[in-house]
């Protein structure tokens, strides 16, 4: 057999055809990406300033291990860098606030946690899509690594988590339950703001948009599939359409984490081909209900656990795990293996690397 | 004056504050006894959502609406409860908060309204709590249960330091209850804590089953 380049693996097995193992997409926080960095003595890459910074940072010491993608998105602009307030607080260009608590920003005040009209949505200054800048980090990953990797365009939180990110979850939830104009408003913003970006990114020359909103929680739905169905389902088939219009081929990932049963045969409908991240203890995402009722329409990414198997299994379970999912998911093509989310501190640089391993050694 | 209580917990479970508003002041200027528009009234709605969302047929959004609905009734309530409804009514009182390190809070918020809408007395303490403000608070409010959350892997950990803060300070009077995405009941326990909620509605069954078995 030819050896494939890793551009070649993802593209290949994301049309479905048989590769010699799955391609791999792993992402890391900062403090494991240090972790690994030091365990293979090259030097610890700074994250870049995005708020997708984990997918799109440490590319070098992930493709050094072994991953076959790599990811870049829009970053802040040069005039509107993410700047440290007082305290560990944060402000990025869109005016949400974060507390840095170690191993995670997480948020400190919503900008528009307040707006009550369509006028506060329009009235907002909002970020430009194609300030300069944006896009820098994104051209020297490409002009690095697009001919041998596979370029994946990252967006998700784009346009439900980023709305909620503006004006608070439980505010945006009971808007949209209240069927508040605002609510609607300041969805279609966002995402019309991220569609530009995503469709940017698609023209510069990524192969795969990997958009995204967490629509699940661990035991279900977070919103009715009715309610998803009348607000989300339309605008995502919208996005879809944009992506689609700048390169008919571009392969579309979609990022919800938790249990979304009901509604991958939408996403599917709407023209997803990838789903993305088959949160392995959410109820009811096995490998097997999966790949049997919408293999034949969707390829998958993600699959392995990162809540209890990569943190506290041991290298036997790991490898154990990383089989089982290739055979079922990866059977006949159609699968990114890759972490549910990305690899945090409290998993050790021993598992991360037999992760890699077993995926690099798989045999049926 | 008769009041038809069923629409009144129609209009809890729909999320219709307004509604709910009107019905309760109605009940309670026909002289209907409080105690008994908050039972009958307000609690009966949110119960009959708090199983739905237990079996997917309602989601988070409708549990948050709901809950501010019947806010609205029982701040009309509050002022006019005696402290013989207010004995009468008590289940029991939950100390309940999201641990060191972990800023999340929609699922304790969750629990917090569904206990509320039950009838507990629920003192949320908020977000990246130590062990120290769990004692304190559980002390405080004289706690029959200490409610803990934690979204991540990273943070969960923490709860086994509070629950072995409580066994030194001998407090096995009270009950400690956990979740989060990550908790299952295997984990719960491994830490020894006295239960597990999967979902609100859980918690709320699972407060009612350690109370019960407390005073038995």
């Amino acid at each position: 057999m030819i050896k494939l380049t890793p551009k070649q693996r993802t593209m290949m097995a994301m049309d479905k055809k048989e590769v010699d193992r799955p391609p791999v997409f792993v992402t890391l926080t900062p403090q494991a990406a240090k972790k690994l960095s030091d365990h293979l003595k090259v030097p610890y890459e700074e994250p870049l300033d995005s708020m997708l910074s984990t997918r799109i940072s440490h590319m070098d010491l992930l493709t050094k291990l072994g991953n076959d993608c790599v990811g870049i998105a829009g970053c802040a602009p040069k005039n509107s860098p993410t700047r440290v307030l007082k305290d560990n607080i944060l402000i990025n260009e869109w005016g949400m606030k974060f507390v840095d608590v170690g191993i995670y920003f997480e948020f400190h005040e919503y900008p528009l946690a307040s707006a009550t009209s369509v006028e506060d949505i329009e009235n907002y200054p909002w970020p430009d899509p194609f300030a300069e800048g944006r896009f820098d980090a994104a051209q020297k990953a490409i002009d690095k690594y697009g001919d041998r990797y596979a370029i994946v365009a990252d967006l998700e939180t784009a346009f439900f988590e980023t709305a909620w990110y503006m004006v608070g979850m439980e505010k945006l939830l009971m808007a949209l339950a209240l069927e508040e104009e605002y609510a609607f408003a300041l969805l279609d913003k966002i995402m019309k703001i991220n569609t530009k970006i995503g469709m940017k990114l698609i023209e510069m020359g990524a192969d795969i948009i990997w958009a995204g909103d967490d629509f699940g929680t661990q035991r279900g739905m977070m919103v009715s599939p009715d309610m998803w169905r009348e607000i989300f389902k339309p605008r995502i088939k919208w996005m879809f359409e944009q992506f689609r219009s700048v390169n008919p081929d571009i392969k579309i990932a979609w990022h919800s984490c938790g249990s979304i049963l009901p509604i991958i045969g939408d996403f599917a409908e709407i023209g997803l081909d990838i789903l993305n991240p088959i949160q392995p203890l959410a109820e009811g995402m096995t490998p097997e209900y999966l790949k049997e009722n919408h293999g034949h329409e969707l390829c998958f990414f993600g699959g392995i656990d990162i809540q209890h198997l990569m943190p506290h299994g041991t290298v036997e379970e790991i490898k154990a795990e990383v089989k089982r999912r290739i055979d079922i998911l990866g059977e006949k093509g159609g699968y990114i293996i890759a972490p549910a989310h990305n690899i945090q501190d409290d998993t050790s640089v021993e598992n991360i690397l037999a992760f890699y391993d077993a995926v690099k050694n798989y045999k049926k | 004056m008769k009041i038809d209580y069923a629409l009144l917990n129609q209009y809890v479970y729909e999320g219709k504050a307004s509604k709910v508003k009107e019905m309760v002041q109605s009940a309670i200027d026909a002289g209907n006894p409080v105690a008994e528009i908050l039972e009958e009234g307000l609690i009966a709605g949110m119960s009959v959502l708090g199983e739905d969302f237990k079996h997917n047929i309602r989601y988070v959004p409708e549990v948050l609406i709901a809950a501010r609905a019947m806010k609205a009734g029982q701040l009309l309530l509050k002022p006019l409860l005696t402290s013989a409804d207010i004995q009468a009514k008590k289940k029991g009182v939950i100390v309940i908060g999201t641990v060191k390190g972990d800023l999340h809070d929609i699922g304790k918020n969750l629990v917090t309204m569904m206990a509320e809408g039950a009838g507990f007395e629920v003192y949320d303490i908020g977000i990246d709590k130590s062990d120290n403000d769990f004692v304190e608070a559980a002390l405080k409010y004289n706690a029959d249960i200490v409610g803990m959350s934690a979204l991540l892997t990273t943070t969960m950990p923490y709860m086994k330091t509070v629950v072995e803060r409580f066994k030194e300070e001998k407090l096995d009077h009270i009950k400690i209850v956990i979740g989060g995405a990550p908790i299952n009941s295997q984990y719960a326990e491994e830490i020894k804590a006295d239960g597990f909620g999967p979902d609100a509605a859980s918690s709320v069954n699972l407060f009612e089953s350690l109370i019960s078995a407390k005073a038995s």
